[in-house]
Formats: structure tokens, C-alpha cells, sequence
């Protein structure tokens, strides 16, 4: 798991971004039906950073997720997901 | 890329499932993402996805190379990017292009503060932040960032991004020492955070000695960044940088005193004499000081600070505002200043005539002295930006304003025959050449005042879930020249007049983004680009003939007008593109066109009949960069860049007319412009295991043009640099922490090559009939160590 999030994380890389360079610590929001599909998106706690903000919320959008098992959520037909992703500066 | 590949986490999110089966919500456990993003190894690529072409060098690069090197040193592996040094150590500065557009035609910023010369648009790389202190340079090759604080770039942006003081107390000494007696001391010392208040401060000192000739370059530094967090995403900061640097030139050499005097062929290392003064008689020192000049009197002693403040508020969830205010100060000399004066006297002569130099009694003599070009700049400025968020739109506006006051003058320094200079920093009247009236003698005064504006208004647009982004944006851009000559002795400069000039464009630009696939990404975007002319081209005004008439030493008849003619530059770029981000390696290819209008070249101006910087009309750049980066493997990782550039102009430059009246062409039509290669290519491959680093660089320069009529040209030539590291084991307690011996070698294989002689655009020669060209040897293999460690 740790050595997935390593493999996936990206720091948002518009001019603005790399010039403030904010931090903080987004929950996003996302919903998916029984196939995978994603019904729809959004903040659910902002880090006070629009920049990261948007950035979290593009990833989870972008992502390409695979249908329920069968035994998950049942008799559900959708499910919402809450992703905490945290954007850290290092210094130097 | 943005798309997650999330097989793995919605397995992840499953995994939880067990818990959460009942529930119509399962939170997903933290997932942490740091500033440097992804870990390539070589730190020459990041996980761009800007919609047009941008590369940028990180800190995994940066602190690897020699810390004394500048930026142009740094960027020079990247696609598009043509950078040469005068030495390895980067402390003599050096020159800078990218896909053919010299650096005085990019706007650089540190920390979105601009630092062009804000007269000629030049840019001293040397002059700015320890590499020790920055975390990444970026470079983007074509369209400037519309919100970019420029009215000189016609050719992309490049910024340079100083890292933020660390959240933990720490104190960092570095000592490097190396050949040419190369002597560099650095420390830093971070508060750590103290509630809400973090800072750093850092000092170094840098001395090395020419490779070739006599002399060297001696550089002190400080940068200092504070910051402190307002919390909800708000922060206060300020910055300084102060630079103070004493530095001997290289001589630059035509192609034949290359092949006659040698490769290391410099300036003089013997003070030329005076001829022994006698009062009543005329000594004429005009030939000794002509000869090849003494490398005493080719110096660059130059100060410069920059301080910038920066309030980044979050007004509210939606809405951002960001007040950057800056100034920066500059004072200093520059280029070879071993020339000789002409005393005179009478009320028909400016200020009553140049006064007794040598002391002799009398004014009848021609005198060597020390005379420079001195600029002093004082440049306040602020960057202010409103971002608003409102569902799928993002509308970035705002507006820049600076006010640059510039002092150019060149005064002058009597010599001695041991090699000394009265006042080299040429800032003591009391030691300074004086006329016979009394006041300070000047071969140019002038002052100009340089208002710059931009206001820009930018909507990011997010459709089809992100996957589709549309950029459009538009800034229009103006300065305001104020330009005040000052009567002066130099060429038709004798008498006082102000020009004043404004030039302003609207810039508009459209950028697109499509993620093809979680790994796969196009972009598009076209982009308008404007460069001002320098204000270099309202010297010597005065008109000759009739010349000027003095009353008593004032000037009192004459008439000026402005010879030269130049509008801004235009460009329209087009950057077309894909990125692809796979496991082991993420890579992009551009191709790229500009549409080059009224570029700015020295040409002959027929309603005048003489040669000027003036507008040759059109060119065109077109070309193909390709980059990739692996991941580490084993602890290998690598990076390649490759680039093709096509820039030519496209008719040929009419340079005089014959006798008879005919005109007279060079044939430019179609060529090369100077100093870009067609092709470059770059390597860096890495291992880094455990405690180890070892890094091999290279880089292969084609041939490369010197005149607009490509009758002169400079090999093609491929240099490799090292670089080592080891990590020594941490000291007992609480002690000394993570000591690291460095070892770098620049030109491994002690290659000898030409460089262009290009401190400027527009300075290359039509053909060598009308000019010869000159060039720089480039630095032979040197060799550094450098020991660094925390406390």
C-alpha cells in the first residue's frame, strides 16, 4: 500500500503552485456505482488551498476503478468513497 | 499526469470493505504527496502537465553539481536549451539560449521577481541565489507565462524557485576547494519553526582563479528568506538576495587569433606603461592603450540586492489574493576599460575640456586611464494576482507595475604603471577624471526611467471530468521609456535631450490539455510573445553633422534626432505535444513553430546609410524536443533530452549600395541563425545506492553559425561532466548529521571547443566581410571536492 500511494503522488505543478507552494490536507469525495463508473466528485474538507483543492479532486476524477465484487456494499448501488490526501512541502 | 492508475487503491479501498459493509461512506486511509513529487532519480524531469512545453530542473539535481554553478549551467541538459559557461565554476557568467532566443530575449524571475537589466534586458546569472538555496529551475521553451511580469521576453520564461526555510532547526556548513585555487565556504542557518515563524539565513564565499590569463573572480553571498503562517492557507514572507562580486573577464578571440596566439590566448598580464610626463609637451599614450589590454583593466566589479515580500491570502474558500512587492538594486561595471583620454582646454569644448590627468601642468596630453560602463538600477516593482474558483472555471487576474530608475554613466580612473587602479569600483568623485570646470568627467550620462505595466486575465477550464483542460488567456503589456542624455563626451553625445517612447502590445494565448489515458497526455497551445527594444537605442542622438556648439563650456546649437528605428519584437508560438507517464519512465516530445515578426538585428538602415539595430523582418523557429526519465532500477536511473532547431531568416538583409548605386545584399536568405545548433543531445545516467552517488553527463553541441550570412562557424563538440557523492556515517548523539564528500569534474575528457561570442541577440555580424566574429575557448577539465554537514 505505502509503496502504491509512493508510486502515484504528485504535487500539483502550475507555475502558481510552485511558486506558493502550499500544504495541507485535502478530503475528497467520491462516488461509484456497482461497474466502477464515477457518478460524481467533490471536496468534502479543503486544505484551505484552492490549488490543492482542485488537485485532489482531478486525481480521484481521473482514476479508472474496477466494478464491485459482488459480496462488497451489498444492495447497494452506489458507494461513496472519502480519500484524505495530505500535500507536504520539503524545505531545504 | 494526473490520472491515477487506481487498481490498486480501489483494491485498497475494498480491503476495507469489511468494515465499512454496511455503510454508505468508507474512508480511505491518508495518502501523503510531497513537493518534490515524483522520485526520478536524475532530478532533470518532473511529472509535468502544464499545456505547453516547460522542463524543470529539481534540488535532486541541483545539489549534486558544483554549488558555485549558475542557472544558464543548470539548464543545460534540458531540451531547447543551448547554455555555455566562460569557466566550470559558473562565477564568470555565461551565455543562454533556448530554441535560438538569447537570454536578454526571456524574462527570468527569482521567486516571481524579474531580474532582466530592465535597459537592455540582459541577464548576469551570476549574480543570483546560491544553488545551495534553490529548489528547482524551470524553464519554458516557448510561449511566456501570461502572468509572468515581462516586457522583454519574446522567448519564454525561466524562473529560478528558492527552497523554504525547513520546519527544523538546522545549521549547514559546506567548504569546496579544487583547482585553480577554487575556494568556496557556505552555511545556513534555519530557525526552525517558532510558533508561526520559520527563517533561514545563509552566507557563502566563492574565489577562483581564471583558467586562462591572469586574474579570477571572487564572489560574497547572502540569501535570507522569512515566513510567517496566517494559517487557512494565508502566509506572509519576505526574501533577500545580496550579491557583491569582483570578477576578471576573459578575452573574447577572433578565429585567427585562436589558430595564431593559442587556445588559452588571454589578456596581458603586464601593466602597460605611461609614457613620462612633461609639462609643455604633448605625450600621446593612444597606441599603449589600443594594445591587447591588461587583464587588470578588464574587470566586472558588480553589487546587486533583491528583496521581495509576498502576502498570500485565501480570502475565502473561492477566492485567493497574492501581493508580491520587490526591489532590486544593481550597481556596477563591466567590459574592458583600458582606453586613453584626450586632455584639452577652452570654453569651445564640454565643461571647458577634459583636465590635466597625468599631472603634468598642462592639457595637451593623451592619457591611458581605466574608464567604465557604470550602471546603477533602482527597481521596485509588485506582482498582484486575484484568483477566483467558480465551479469548473478558475479566473486568474491581476496586474504588474514597476518603476526602474537607470544611471548610465562612464567615468574614468587615472592608472598607475604598476597596475593600479584609483577607484575600480568607480564610485569616488574625488578620485575620478574631472573636466576643467570642476565636474566629473563622463564618456556616457544618461538616465533612463522604465515603467513597466501588464494586466492579464486567465480562465482555466476544466471540462469532460478533468480530462480536458482549455486555457485561455490575454495580458496586455506596455513600458513607458523615459530617456534623459545628459551632456557627456561620448560619440554625439554632447548636449541634453529626452526621448520618450512607449511600446505596448496585446498578448492573447490558448492552451489545451487532453488526458488521453491515465498514462497519456496531448497538448496544444499558441501563444503571442513581445520584446521591447533596449534602451541602448536612444544613445548618441546628437546630430553630426552639424555637431555641438559650446558657449563656456555649455552646450548652446545643436539638433538631435533618433537614429535608431526599431520596434518591438513579436513572436507567435506554437507548442504541440504529448507526455507519457509509465511505470519505470515518463518522457514528452514537442514540436514547436514560431512566427518571428520584426525580429531585432544589426542591419543597415538605407534612409540613413549607416549600420543599426533595426528589425529584419521575419524569421521562423521550428524544431522537435524529445525528453525521458526512468525511475531508479537497481539504483540506476537516467534522463536524455534531444532537440532540433530550424531558425532561419527569411530574405537576405540589404547592407549598402555600390557606387553606382545599386543595392547590395547579404545573402541571409534561409540560413541559420547564429548560435543554434540543429542539434543537441544530453545524457545523464545515475547509480545511487546506499551511501553512493555517482552521476555521468553529457552533452553533444552541433556545429553552430557565427553571422547571419553563416559564412563563420564553430564545430560541433560533446562534453561530459562527474559527479560523486558519499555519505559518511552520522556523528554520536545528536552531533554532526548526514556529512557528505562530493567530488565534481567538469569536462571530463579535457575537450577543446569554441562558444559564441553572443552577450546579446542582436550583436552577431551580417558576414565576416562587414565583421569578424569572435568566440570564447571553453574551460578545460576542472576538478572540485566538496564537504558538507548538518548540525
Amino acid at each position: 500500500m505505502r509503496g502504491y500511494l509512493n508510486g502515484i503522488k504528485r504535487y500539483p505543478n502550475s507555475r502558481e503552485a510552485r511558486q506558493l507552494k502550499p500544504q495541507g490536507t485535502v478530503k475528497v469525495w467520491i462516488e461509484l456505482d456497482r461497474a466502477g463508473q464515477v457518478l460524481g466528485a467533490g471536496v468534502h474538507a479543503g486544505s484551505g488551498s484552492l490549488i490543492l483543492d482542485n488537485e485532489a479532486l482531478r486525481t480521484v476524477r481521473n482514476g479508472r476503478y474496477p466494478a464491485f465484487p459482488a459480496d462488497a456494499f451489498t444492495g447497494q448501488s452506489f458507494h461513496r468513497f472519502v480519500v484524505p490526501i495530505e500535500y507536504v512541502v520539503e524545505g531545504g | 499526469m494526473r490520472t491515477f492508475k487506481l487498481n490498486t487503491l480501489a483494491l485498497a479501498m475494498f480491503t476495507m470493505l469489511g468494515a465499512a459493509h454496511a455503510q454508505q461512506t468508507s474512508e480511505v486511509g491518508k495518502i501523503t504527496v510531497t513537493g518534490e513529487g515524483d522520485k526520478l532519480g536524475t532530478g532533470l524531469i518532473i511529472d509535468e502537465d502544464t499545456p505547453k512545453a516547460k522542463s524543470t530542473v529539481t534540488k535532486a539535481q541541483l545539489e549534486k553539481t558544483r554549488s558555485s554553478s549558475n542557472p544558464f549551467q543548470a539548464l543545460a541538459l534540458l531540451p531547447g536549451v543551448n547554455s555555455t559557461s566562460q569557466d566550470a565554476t559558473g562565477m564568470f557568467g555565461g551565455s543562454l539560449r533556448v530554441r535560438g532566443f538569447n537570454s536578454d530575449q526571456m524574462g527570468f524571475t527569482i521567486d516571481g521577481a524579474p531580474v532582466n537589466d530592465s535597459g537592455s534586458f540582459a541577464v548576469f546569472p551570476q549574480e543570483y541565489s546560491d544553488q545551495e538555496n534553490l529548489c528547482e529551475i524551470f524553464v519554458t521553451q516557448g510561449a511566456t507565462d501570461t502572468e509572468a511580469p515581462h516586457v522583454g521576453a519574446s522567448g519564454g520564461n525561466v524562473g529560478l524557485v528558492t527552497c523554504d526555510p525547513l520546519d527544523t532547526q538546522r545549521v549547514r556548513f559546506a567548504a569546496s576547494g579544487g583547482q585553480l585555487d577554487y575556494f568556496r565556504g557556505f552555511v545556513r542557518v534555519d530557525t526552525g519553526k517558532v510558533g508561526d515563524f520559520k527563517g533561514f539565513i545563509s552566507f557563502s564565499k566563492s574565489e577562483v582563479d581564471k583558467w586562462r590569463g591572469s586574474g579570477g573572480a571572487k564572489r560574497d553571498h547572502v540569501d535570507a528568506k522569512v515566513e510567517y503562517d496566517l494559517k487557512g492557507g494565508s502566509k506572509l514572507s519576505a526574501g533577500l538576495l545580496y550579491n557583491r562580486a569582483l570578477t576578471n573577464n576573459f578575452r573574447s578571440l577572433t578565429l585567427a587569433q585562436v589558430r595564431n596566439e593559442g587556445y588559452s590566448a588571454d589578456f596581458s598580464a603586464t601593466p602597460p606603461q605611461h609614457l613620462t610626463p612633461v609639462n609643455g609637451t604633448a605625450q600621446n599614450e593612444g597606441t599603449i592603450a589600443a594594445a591587447t589590454a591588461y587583464y587588470g583593466y578588464s574587470l566586472n566589479p558588480f553589487e546587486n540586492y533583491l528583496v521581495t515580500g509576498k502576502a498570500n491570502l485565501q480570502l475565502n474558500e473561492r477566492m485567493r489574493l497574492d501581493v508580491e512587492p520587490y526591489f532590486w538594486y544593481g550597481y556596477g561595471t563591466g567590459g574592458t576599460q583600458q582606453t586613453s583620454l584626450a586632455e584639452s582646454s577652452g570654453g569651445t569644448r564640454l565643461h571647458g575640456g577634459i583636465g590635466d590627468i597625468n599631472g603634468d601642468g598642462d592639457t595637451l596630453d593623451t592619457v591611458m586611464v581605466y574608464r567604465g560602463s557604470l550602471t546603477q538600477t533602482f527597481r521596485p516593482g509588485v506582482n498582484v494576482k486575484l484568483s477566483y474558483t467558480l465551479d469548473n472555471n478558475k479566473i486568474l487576474g491581476g496586474f504588474w507595475y514597476e518603476r526602474a530608475r537607470h544611471f548610465q554613466t562612464q567615468p574614468a580612473s587615472r592608472v598607475s604603471n604598476s597596475g593600479g587602479i584609483s577607484d575600480r569600483w568607480l564610485g569616488n568623485e574625488d578620485m575620478l577624471v574631472k573636466y576643467n570646470d570642476g565636474s566629473l568627467y563622463e564618456g556616457r550620462n544618461q538616465h533612463t526611467i522604465s515603467t513597466g505595466e501588464s494586466i492579464f486575465v486567465q480562465d482555466t477550464i476544466d471540462l469532460l471530468n478533468s480530462k480536458f483542460q482549455v486555457t485561455p488567456g490575454i495580458s496586455y503589456r506596455k513600458i513607458h521609456r523615459d530617456f534623459t542624455n545628459t551632456a557627456n563626451s561620448g560619440t554625439n553625445a554632447g548636449g541634453d535631450y529626452n526621448y520618450q517612447r512607449d511600446y505596448d502590445e496585446v498578448l492573447p494565448s490558448l492552451n489545451m490539455s487532453f488526458q488521453v489515458s491515465d498514462r497519456l497526455q496531448t497538448f496544444a497551445g499558441i501563444g503571442k510573445n513581445f520584446k521591447a527594444p533596449g534602451n541602448f537605442e536612444y544613445q548618441g542622438a546628437i546630430d553630426n553633422p552639424p555637431g555641438v556648439t559650446y558657449v563656456n563650456g555649455a552646450p548652446t546649437a545643436y539638433t538631435w534626432s533618433i537614429k535608431n528605428k526599431a520596434t518591438q519584437e513579436t513572436s507567435v508560438n506554437l507548442d504541440v505535444g504529448t507526455r507519457y507517464k509509465g511505470d519505470l519512465f515518463k518522457g514528452s516530445v514537442t514540436a514547436f513553430y514560431v512566427d518571428f515578426k520584426n525580429r531585432i538585428a544589426s542591419a543597415f538602415d538605407p534612409s540613413q546609410g549607416i549600420r543599426l539595430d533595426i528589425n529584419v523582418g521575419k524569421s521562423t523557429i521550428k524544431g522537435l524536443e524529445v525528453e525521458l526519465g526512468t525511475v531508479p532500477v537497481y539504483g540506476f536511473s537516467g534522463y536524455v533530452s534531444g532537440t532540433y532547431t530550424r531558425s532561419t531568416i527569411k530574405d537576405d538583409l540589404w547592407v549598402g549600395v555600390t557606387s553606382t548605386g545599386e543595392k547590395v545584399y547579404a545573402l541571409t536568405a534561409d540560413k541559420q541563425f547564429p548560435d543554434t545548433p540543429k542539434g543537441m543531445a544530453a545524457a545523464s545516467i545515475q547509480w545511487a545506492q546506499g551511501p553512493f552517488l555517482v552521476n555521468l553527463a553529457g552533452k553533444y553541441t552541433s556545429r553552430r553559425q557565427i553571422t547571419l550570412a553563416n559564412d563563420a562557424s564553430i564545430s560541433a563538440f560533446t562534453t561530459f561532466d562527474l559527479n560523486a557523492a558519499y555519505q559518511l556515517p552520522n556523528g554520536p548523539g545528536n552531533g554532526w548529521k548526514n556529512p557528505i564528500i562530493r567530488l565534481n569534474v567538469s569536462n571530463l575528457t579535457n575537450k577543446q571547443y569554441l562558444l559564441a561570442n553572443s552577450g546579446s541577440g542582436s550583436q552577431f555580424g551580417i558576414n565576416t566581410t562587414l565583421s569578424t566574429p569572435s568566440v570564447y575557448t571553453g574551460a578545460p577539465r576542472f576538478a572540485s571536492v566538496t564537504f558538507q554537514v548538518d548540525y
